[in-house]
């Protein structure tokens, strides 16, 4: 658990080849790809990039290239907070399934074993997407970020990065907000 | 004949969203690819192709989608929110108000408009116009080209149907027009959202702060979905403007939370259901341990003779709590609420100004031996339903606008309260709950009033004590970084009902701590006294010095 938080970014096998890890008694327990089937399972399909000018094209996906660095780093934490909370908040769904779906029992009695494992599985399918979702949003502000501060890109009107000198024009961000 | 009155509630709203410097404008075009090119959203030649394009992206407070009208969208995916906005700084969605693709055209005909009335007359037949476009009223709404923020002008309609020279709307019109020989402006209708397949619809899990305007949502959830949905994480303070909730096939409902321990805090301001799906299926649904407030201020539900308001998933089991304060509301063809699986749920619903086209009851509580309270057409009633197990509240408030009613020198409508006999002071759930303004105070101390009459000094033996007939003022008593506390501060005096038909006024004065809302609310809990009527009427507009 605390290492999810510390380090939200799950590394790239874990968004390309897993499923979100689940908090389990207190230790992460990975779960297999194929162990549920959803009708419309929402998780994240990302192609992750591997260089800098990959990352520099996939931050275009949030349009996270015409925010201004100081709106990104506040996004950045409200984003991770939000995360974290998110996380908290979802732990019975995740750490007592049959609490869940007792819940869910009496909620809806006119259903079957099998509908009442349905609905479970889409609740936590719902959850994993959240969280995936956020943690690639974040990643990808955080990579934004870093690469500003390298000076692979520039943004007009703020101070270069490391690298200093001029960057090809397609790597120039011009901010909107 | 739909009879409407407008009720004027004294509460001040700050609506009125000032941008951060920091915010983004974005484009939304459900036919972009046909009609321009799909692209970074950016601008209204580069828009989104979809609602999860800007929606499901990080985004900052004060972000904001236009999205074209007379478009639809279908989808297999379910929408879903990734960040916050701010209180006061909502993330925003917003149907095109400043006709911003420039495909908003003027009336050929002229009409003649009244405050009220849902149907506005044309001058010849009318020719350009049809259901399901909106309008608004030349000189009640303004366009602004280019614009970066949401068009607050809530004078917009839906058009109903168009007959001849006679074009009927959903709501009544409220705008400042009067008069013959005016032109409305044609929008095209609301975009359209429309998912097709069998999981949640428009997911609202953990993300808070949004305002959604004039978007229809479509949807045919699956087993355990609604078109609205509170899923994980609960979603406090979202706003539903001129909002169309729209179901197809074997439905649940159309808006609605199945989740545990989540909490959501949803206000609709004009919405439209149109079609509740059949027996079983309806409007609400809201289960589950944790509290749910959805206010409504005016709405247009059509349940299509079958669905019910609250649906069969109506049980709020284990604490949690359903509470509205719902105002013009109208429930077309609804049938009996479903509620009977109900253990120890608690139903707070204000509903001032509504009204049903049948006599079912669609407010009911509890199994089918239970006694309904019906809802008439002409029955402008307010009701406030508990979770008592011997039945129902059986006391009734009517609204009336009418001259002889009113306070001199006092506000436009007044309420004419028939008290029952099973009200008793000792417990929240035998008491009547008169009225809840919210109001924003500073932090300076000013004396609340509220004026009373009895209709007859007959009518009483006894007068009600201050633990009968209060008011009280429930307000922040911390300056802040502290741990949050609110106060409730009651009125102690009383009134002479059987010795005066005068009006008179019950006070209390209250100070907050910070600034904030200040929750205004009055109670009644005297049992009528046998042989004698009890009746009493209030003035609804409230006078703070």
């Amino acid at each position: 658990m605390d290492d999810l938080l510390k380090n939200p970014i799950i590394k790239t096998a874990a968004i390309a080849g897993m499923t979100l890890a689940v908090i389990g008694g207190g230790t992460l327990v990975l779960l297999p790809d194929e162990k549920i089937k959803l009708d419309n399972p929402q998780v994240v399909e990302w192609e992750k990039p591997t260089t800098d000018a990959e990352w520099a094209e996939d931050v275009k996906k949030e349009n996270f290239d015409i925010k201004s660095t100081a709106v990104l780093e506040e996004m950045v934490l409200l984003h991770k907070e939000k995360l974290e909370r998110f996380i908290n908040g979802s732990r019975e769904t995740l750490e007592c399934e049959e609490c869940i779906k007792y819940e869910i029992e009496s909620t809806y009695p006119e259903l079957n074993e099998s509908e009442f494992e349905d609905i479970y599985r889409i609740r936590v399918a719902e959850i994993r997407g959240e969280i995936e979702k956020l943690q690639q949003s974040i990643e990808r502000m955080e990579k934004e970020l870093e690469l500003r501060r390298k000076g692979f890109v520039q943004v007009e009107g703020e101070p270069k990065g490391f690298l200093e000198g001029d960057v090809p024009e397609n790597r120039v961000r011009y901010t909107k907000d | 004949m739909k009879i409407w009155l407008t009720i004027p509630v004294f509460f001040l709203t700050f609506l009125v969203f000032a941008p951060k410097a920091e915010a983004t404008t974005y484009y939304v075009n459900f036919d972009c690819a046909t009609t321009t090119t799909c692209g970074n959203g950016l601008a209204t030649t580069t828009a989104f192709s979809g609602l999860e394009e800007f929606m499901e992206a990080a985004r900052s407070a004060g972000d904001i989608a236009f999205v074209r009208r007379g478009v639809g969208s279908t989808t297999s995916a379910t929408l879903d929110a990734t960040s916050d906005g701010n209180t006061g700084n909502p993330i925003i969605v917003s149907a095109d108000y400043d006709n911003l693709w420039s495909d908003f055209a003027t009336t050929t005909q002229t009409y003649t408009v009244a405050a009220g009335s849902t149907t506005f007359t044309a001058n010849a037949s009318i020719s350009d116009l049809s259901a399901g476009q909106w309008i608004y009223v030349a000189g009640d709404c303004f366009e602004t080209y280019n614009s970066t923020t949401m068009n607050t002008c809530a004078e917009a309609y839906e058009v109903k149907s168009v007959s001849g020279t006679t074009l009927t709307l959903y709501f009544p019109y409220a705008g400042s027009q009067t008069g013959a020989g005016l032109s409305l402006r044609i929008m095209p209708s609301a975009p359209y959202w429309n998912q097709t397949q069998s999981s949640s619809c428009f997911l609202l899990a953990g993300d808070d702060n949004w305002y959604m305007k004039g978007i229809r949502f479509g949807c045919t959830p699956g087993v355990s979905g609604n078109v609205i949905q509170g899923g994980s994480g609960g979603s406090k303070n979202w706003t539903f403007e001129h909002t169309i909730v729209s179901q197809a096939g074997t439905a649940r409902n159309a808006v609605g939370k199945t989740t545990a321990n989540t909490g959501v805090e949803w206000l609709f301001k004009y919405l439209r259901v149109n079609p509740v799906a059949g027996a079983g299926f309806g409007v609400f649904a809201f289960t589950s341990v944790g509290p749910s407030v959805v206010n409504i201020e005016n709405g247009y539900v059509y349940c299509g003779g079958a669905g019910p308001i609250f649906s069969g998933g109506g049980s709020i089991a284990g604490g949690g709590y359903f509470k509205g304060n719902w105002k013009n509301v109208y429930f077309d063809s609804c049938a009996a609420t479903d509620v009977s699986s109900i253990l120890t749920d608690m139903y707070e619903i204000n509903c001032v100004n509504c009204v049903s086209t049948t006599t079912l009851n669609i407010f009911q509580k509890g199994n089918a031996a239970t006694t309904p309270l019906p809802v008439s057409l002409s029955n402008f009633s307010y009701q406030y339903l508990s979770s008592l197990t011997n039945g129902v509240a059986t006391s009734t408030i009517q609204s009336t606008t009418t001259a002889s009613f009113l306070r001199p020198g006092g506000g436009p409508t007044v309420l004419k309260v028939l008290p029952s006999n099973i009200l008793n002071p000792i417990s929240k759930e035998y008491t009547l709950k008169l009225f809840e303004y919210p109001i924003y105070a500073d932090t300076s101390s000013k004396q609340y009033n509220v004026y009373f009459t009895s209709t007859s000094t007959a009518a009483w033996t006894a007068n009600p004590t201050a633990r009968e007939l209060w008011i009280e003022c429930d307000y922040w008593s911390h300056a802040g970084g502290a741990t949050p506390a609110r106060f409730v501060k009651a009125s102690t005096g009383t009134l002479n009902f059987s010795g005066s038909t005068a009006w008179a006024n019950l006070s209390v004065s209250c100070q907050p701590a910070q600034s904030g809302i200040l929750y205004l609310r009055g109670y009644y809990a005297k049992p009528k006294e046998s042989g004698k009527m009890n009746e009493f009427y209030l003035d609804q507009t409230p006078v703070i010095i």
